[in-house]
Parts: structure tokens; C-alpha cells; sequence
């Protein structure tokens, strides 16, 4: 017994010992410092379709930089994957993100730097700063807008022209007079790709954002309304698109759709500028452009819906916090911000950084003037899923469920799980 | 050394379970402990917080969308297990007989195991939203034609693959525990003119008693934590009606932020699925005693 209790003791302690080393162990991993002279700065984006221009300027950025070496990061699930690394205590030193939920709370956990005194702060067009700054309480902007989007309808003009459609559809009637006649000319007018949930919000926001009042939001988080009360309409209008969509809606992804809309197989889908680069790499021929989304019943009342698609912030405790600022200065000079601009299809927050491109040109004249509207789901509790009910929405018409019953069922489960989200943690 | 009955266990032994021992406190039980802490708290992963005692708890109950993942991962976890340990056990009564290539036969159908379960999700993913649906078209067969994964049969889609890629383990147990069974017992029985099938429920069966208890403890508890395959081929969806317990931890837990209420889920998940697999174990420990 003697024995077994001395190698007992010898086996805790050690353990002990190593337990106290794993626990004591906190945030290192954050960014490896020099060696041998050589600062690697961690660059994380929340989108991929932004790889292939990001990892071009990091190869002109390194080569003008020997010294700094560039680490690009877009996995999987990017917004899961920040807020394990937030979990764990560490965080890339330099983030692409977007304006929405995912950066407020990021924000929340104060993980930002103050980036309003920069020298690339004064170009930027300050109408994106106040969409940043209007997220948040504290003073200061801590992520500087460097991309913003435009989310509508994108449609391809050879087969608007095939199906005799001359007039761009302005209100919800004439847009379903379109699929009418497109589905007539035995092309599928909308491109619904459901089985990845997200897709689901961005007709949802349009609808949501262009239908009920401004200030619905707020009022929501203080319970002082519901979406049963005011959202019928816009709970229909999603439903209709799907009896214009294509038969397998609820199985066919977001590269799906891409893929057959770039075979000319589809008509219109409800998308944003940051779909036309996934579209164009499959076939750079087509005839694209995009519309205002005409969810309203006046002509000419729907608005496009923009936000910052791609901001950029410093972690405030980088390791590498002078060459990871001059990696955004880089990334901020007006010739690499219209390569992004051109390359992605998007629009600059950089004044003097215009968008030329024939594929937007249909809403560019609209995002210059102001003429937008933010996206809803920026202001729903960070906890709220709304792809969840939308997609079982979508599922219920799919079988075949009575559009009436659909609509209330489907409003009662928004609110339902709207509630349960907006619970303090 | 025999010492008042008991085997004298060497220092040796010790030694070399204690490096396992040790990282498996480290990497296992810590993290879990501190996930049992952090249940009884309101930290949303980073950041602040504070002690909130059972209200992640008492939360809980009252979710809808926390009661549904339960139920949901209980039929499947149920469908699961049954499926897989009746094809696991023909297939084992199959491979052990004599049969051409036997060998070749056995690693052919152990290779689904040894593929990781994310791949396999993601090429099934192709398949019932690609080739499937392309080959239900060109034949006309109207429910093939589209996308399993996105009707409210979604979980069937699941199971195709759970149980296709889980049944090489099962089936590898019951052929280890056929191989124990003397063949003299099945000359015996032949001889005294039993029916095959007689001789697999009266004489086999009975006989692999104990590999039948291991191979259900482990299905119900994989099934009842499944997650690379829904996350790889649906993410939990349509609407909810994939989202097994797993899955709705990760996803509320970090995407949603609420990281201490999927804390208590997480709590709460280990002691079912610890109730069960004893509740289990005695159940069919008495099974085997009774057996021999």
C-alpha cells in the first residue's frame, strides 16, 4: 500500500504541475513577433469572395514590405470561428468585416482599436463612418468602412430581352407581371437557393426594410410591437417569390443558383453586389446588371438597401501594431481600393473611388445620391436566427401549405424566436 | 506476487497509463469542469460576467427550440442505433460465414469508417443535391428528382449516411465477437437438427451477449451527439427540423453568443446520455448474467 500511495502522490503532483502551466498559460497565440526581423501581421475576412483580390495586394503589399509578412485567414463559418478566437482570449491582429451583427458583437468585447485619428481616416465618405459609429455607445470609429454594398435584384438583361420585358419592373406588381412573363417564355424568373439558410434574409431585409416603419426595430427590442402586427405583407411577398422560383428552392444552395444563373438558366435573383464576382468567375460573358428591388406598391418608392459590406479594424492589443497599420494604409491608397472596388463589384467608402462597372450600373446613380435604406436584421438580437423561421416558412410552402395559414404560423414563430433571443444573457 | 488474494499492481503500470491519464485531465476533464462552471454564469464567450446560479437551468425548460433539438435527437438516435446494429450483426453473420475473398471483403466495407465524417457529409451533400436529383429526373421518379436534404425528410437523408458510414465499427465488433464462438457448439446444434435461424437466436446470439452491450452503449451515445453529419449536409435546417442538441450548442453557443446557456444544455446533454448508458449497461449486464 505504502508503494501505491508514494506513486499516487508522484502521479497529482505532476499532474498538478502541469495543470498549473496549461491554466497560466492565457492569450500568447495572438501574432508571432520577429524572427529574424521578419513582423507576421494575422489578416482575417469574414468573406470569401474577397479572397482572390485580397491575396494579390498582399503579394504587391509584402513586396514593397519585405520586413512584413501577411498571414491570410477565411475559413469556414468566419463569424463562428472570431467569436471562438474572442472565446479563447485571442484575436487577429488586422479584420476585414462586415457592418452588421457579427462586428456589434465583436464590438461588445471591446476587442477594437480607435481608428478615427488615422491618416487614411480623412478620405472616407462619412455618411458609412455614421453607420459604424451608430452601432455603438463608446466614442470612436473602430472599424473604418472600406467597401459597401448594394443589395437588390440581380437579372440578366439577355433574358429580360427573350422574354420581351422592356421596361424595368418598378413596383410589386410589375416585377410579378415580369416573372409572369418570363415563366411564360419557359424561363425560371427568381433563383431561390434556401438550402443555404442565409440567402433567405437578404429578401427578407429588402422586404422588411422597404415595408414596414423605420423605427420598428427599436420598438420591437422594447416589445412595444410585433412582427405578427406588422409584417403580413412583407411574410406574403416572401412567399410569392417562391411560387416564381425554381422547383427545388429548398435544395438548391447558394453555389447552385450561382452556378445556374451564370448558365443563363435563371432570370433575377435577390442578391447583392457581393454575389456578382461568384457569378462572373463562372462566365465572364454574361449580360448582368442590377435593380432596385421593387417590394413597395408605388412606383418608384422601393429603395435599394446598403451598408458597410467590408470594414476594417486593428486588434487593440496586437503584438505587430505599426505593421499591421501600415498593411491598412496600403490596403486604404485610392489605387488599391479601386482594384477591390473593380474586382469585387462593390462601391467604395473612399470618396474619389468611383464603381464603373457595367453589372451595377443600374443602382450606382442611387447609391451615389444616398438613395438607401440599412439592413433590419443589423438592429434584431445578436442571438436571433431569423434564417431558421424563414427557412421553415419556405419548407411549409413547399408543402403546400395554405399561404394564409403559412403567413400567421410563420409570424408567430418570428416573434416567438425573437423573443426567446432578446433574453439577457 | 499473490497477496492476500489481490494482484500486486507494478509501478510500471502506472507509469505508463499516468502520461494518458494526465492529458486527459488536461484536455478533457478541466475543460469540462470549467463548462460546468461556467453554467451557473451569463458569460457570452469574451467579456464580462457574472454568477446567475440555475437560470441558465431553469431557461432551458422553457425553450421551445432547446426541447425540440431533444426530441429530435432522441428519435434519431433511436432510428440510428436500431439500424445500424441489425445491419451491422447481418453483415457480420455474412462476412463470418464462408465466403470467396473474405478478407478483401472485410476492408472493403471497413473503409467508410475510416473516412473523416465531414468529408463524407460534404460529397454526400453533392450527391443528394447533384446526382441524385439529376438521375430521379432523367428517370422521372418524382420523390428522387429533388434534394432530399431540403424537404422535411431531411433526416432521413441523415440517417443514409450516418448509419452507411457508422455500421463498418459495429460490424467490426460482432465479427470479433462471432469469431469467439467455438464452432463445435454449431456442429452440435446442426447435428441435433436445429434451423439455421434457431441456430443464430438460440446458440449465436446468446453467445455475443457482451459485444451486443458494448455496441449499443456506444450507438446510443454516438447517435444521441451527432453533429459532423448534419453540420456537413444541412446545418441544422430546414427550418429546425435537423437540429440535434450537438448542433444547437454550437450554433447558439457561438454564433448566437448565448455560450453559458448552451453551457447548462451541454451539462445537461452528459447527464442524459450518463443516465442512459447506465441505466443501459445494467440492463444488459443482467441480460448477460442471465445468459450464461
Amino acid at each position: 500500500m505504502k508503494k501505491l500511495t508514494k506513486v499516487m502522490t508522484l502521479v497529482s503532483t505532476a499532474a498538478l504541475a502541469l495543470i498549473l502551466v496549461a491554466c497560466g498559460n492565457s492569450s500568447s497565440s495572438s501574432s508571432s513577433d520577429s524572427k529574424g526581423g521578419t513582423q507576421t501581421v494575422q489578416f482575417f475576412s469574414t468573406k470569401s469572395e474577397n479572397g482572390t483580390t485580397y491575396k494579390e495586394l498582399i503579394k504587391e503589399f509584402e513586396k514593397a514590405n519585405p520586413k512584413i509578412k501577411i498571414e491570410y485567414q477565411s475559413p469556414q463559418n468566419q463569424a463562428t470561428v472570431l467569436k471562438t478566437d474572442l472565446a479563447k482570449g485571442t484575436f487577429p491582429d488586422v479584420v476585414s468585416i462586415g457592418g452588421d451583427a457579427v462586428f456589434k458583437s465583436m464590438q461588445d468585447a471591446k476587442v477594437f482599436k480607435d481608428l478615427s485619428n488615422e491618416s487614411y481616416a480623412k478620405n472616407v465618405n462619412p455618411t458609412y463612418k455614421k453607420m459604424i459609429t451608430s452601432m455603438y455607445s463608446e466614442k470612436g470609429l473602430f472599424i473604418m468602412p472600406y467597401a459597401t454594398n448594394a443589395s437588390g435584384i440581380i437579372y440578366n438583361k439577355d433574358l429580360f430581352k427573350k422574354a420581351g420585358i422592356t421596361e424595368l419592373p418598378q413596383s410589386w406588381d410589375e416585377l410579378i407581371a415580369a416573372a409572369k412573363k418570363l415563366k411564360a417564355a419557359g424561363i425560371t424568373p427568381f433563383g431561390s437557393a434556401y438550402k443555404d439558410a442565409w440567402t433567405a434574409a437578404v429578401p427578407w431585409d429588402q422586404a422588411a426594410a422597404n415595408l414596414t416603419p423605420a423605427n420598428f426595430t427599436t420598438q420591437r427590442l422594447d416589445n412595444k410591437t410585433t412582427f405578427a402586427k406588422t409584417h403580413k405583407t412583407v411574410m406574403q411577398r416572401f412567399l410569392e417569390v417562391l411560387q416564381y422560383s425554381e422547383n427545388d428552392y429548398m435544395g438548391q444552395g447558394y453555389n447552385d443558383v450561382n452556378t445556374a444563373f451564370a448558365q443563363g438558366k435563371i432570370a433575377m435573383m435577390f442578391q447583392g453586389n457581393w454575389a456578382i464576382p461568384e457569378i462572373t468567375k463562372l462566365n465572364k460573358n454574361i449580360n448582368l446588371d442590377m435593380m432596385v428591388a421593387p417590394w413597395a406598391d408605388a412606383k418608384g418608392d422601393s429603395k435599394l438597401l446598403s451598408g458597410v459590406d467590408v470594414g476594417i479594424g486593428i486588434y487593440n492589443k496586437t503584438k505587430v501594431s505599426s505593421a499591421a497599420n501600415k498593411w491598412v494604409a496600403f490596403l486604404f491608397e485610392k489605387a488599391n481600393a479601386q482594384k477591390y472596388t473593380d474586382e469585387q463589384f462593390a462601391f467604395s467608402a473612399i470618396d474619389g473611388v468611383t464603381q464603373a462597372n457595367k453589372t451595377v450600373a443600374g443602382v450606382k446613380a442611387d447609391i451615389e445620391a444616398g438613395k438607401v435604406l440599412d439592413f433590419p436584421d443589423h438592429n434584431y438580437p445578436g442571438a436571433l436566427d431569423i434564417t431558421k423561421p424563414l427557412s421553415q416558412a419556405a419548407l411549409n410552402a413547399k408543402n403546400g401549405m395554405s399561404e394564409s395559414k403559412n403567413v400567421t404560423e410563420s409570424l408567430k414563430a418570428f416573434d416567438t424566436a425573437y423573443d426567446t433571443a432578446n433574453v439577457k444573457n | 506476487m499473490m497477496k492476500n488474494g489481490k494482484r500486486k499492481v507494478a509501478l510500471s503500470t502506472y507509469l505508463a497509463v499516468a502520461p494518458m491519464l494526465i492529458l486527459f485531465f488536461i484536455f478533457h476533464t478541466i475543460p469540462f469542469l470549467r463548462g460546468v462552471f461556467y453554467s451557473f454564469t451569463d458569460w457570452p464567450g469574451y467579456g464580462d460576467w457574472h454568477f446567475v446560479g440555475l437560470r441558465n437551468y431553469m431557461y432551458m425548460f422553457g425553450n421551445g427550440q432547446i426541447g425540440d433539438a431533444y426530441w429530435f435527437t432522441f428519435k434519431f438516435a433511436l432510428v440510428a442505433t436500431i439500424l445500424v446494429n441489425i445491419l451491422a450483426l447481418a453483415l457480420a453473420v455474412a462476412l463470418n460465414s464462408k465466403i470467396k475473398f473474405q478478407n478483401t471483403l472485410k476492408a472493403l466495407y471497413f473503409l467508410p469508417y475510416m473516412l473523416g465524417t465531414l468529408i463524407v457529409g460534404f460529397i454526400f451533400n453533392f450527391i443528394f443535391g447533384q446526382l441524385l436529383p439529376q438521375f430521379g429526373q432523367a428517370m422521372h421518379i418524382g420523390f428522387l428528382s429533388s434534394n432530399i436534404l431540403g424537404t422535411t425528410s431531411a433526416w432521413i437523408g441523415i440517417i443514409v449516411v450516418t448509419v452507411w458510414q457508422g455500421m463498418a465499427f459495429n460490424t467490426l465488433i460482432y465479427l470479433s465477437g462471432l469469431q469467439s464462438i467455438d464452432t463445435e457448439i454449431y456442429e452440435a446444434a446442426e447435428i441435433d437438427g436445429t434451423t439455421p435461424w434457431q441456430r443464430f437466436w438460440k446458440v449465436t446470439f446468446p453467445l455475443i451477449a457482451p459485444f451486443f452491450t458494448i455496441n449499443l452503449v456506444l450507438s446510443v451515445k454516438n447517435y444521441l451527439m451527432v453533429f459532423d453529419q448534419i453540420m456537413a449536409m444541412t446545418q441544422g435546417g430546414p427550418g429546425n427540423s435537423t437540429t440535434s442538441i450537438s448542433v444547437l450548442i454550437y450554433t447558439q453557443g457561438f454564433q448566437g453568443s448565448q455560450f453559458a446557456i448552451q453551457s447548462a444544455n451541454a451539462v445537461v446533454l452528459f447527464l442524459v446520455i450518463g443516465a442512459i448508458s447506465l441505466l443501459q449497461l445494467s440492463v444488459l449486464n443482467k441480460r448477460e448474467e442471465r445468459l450464461n
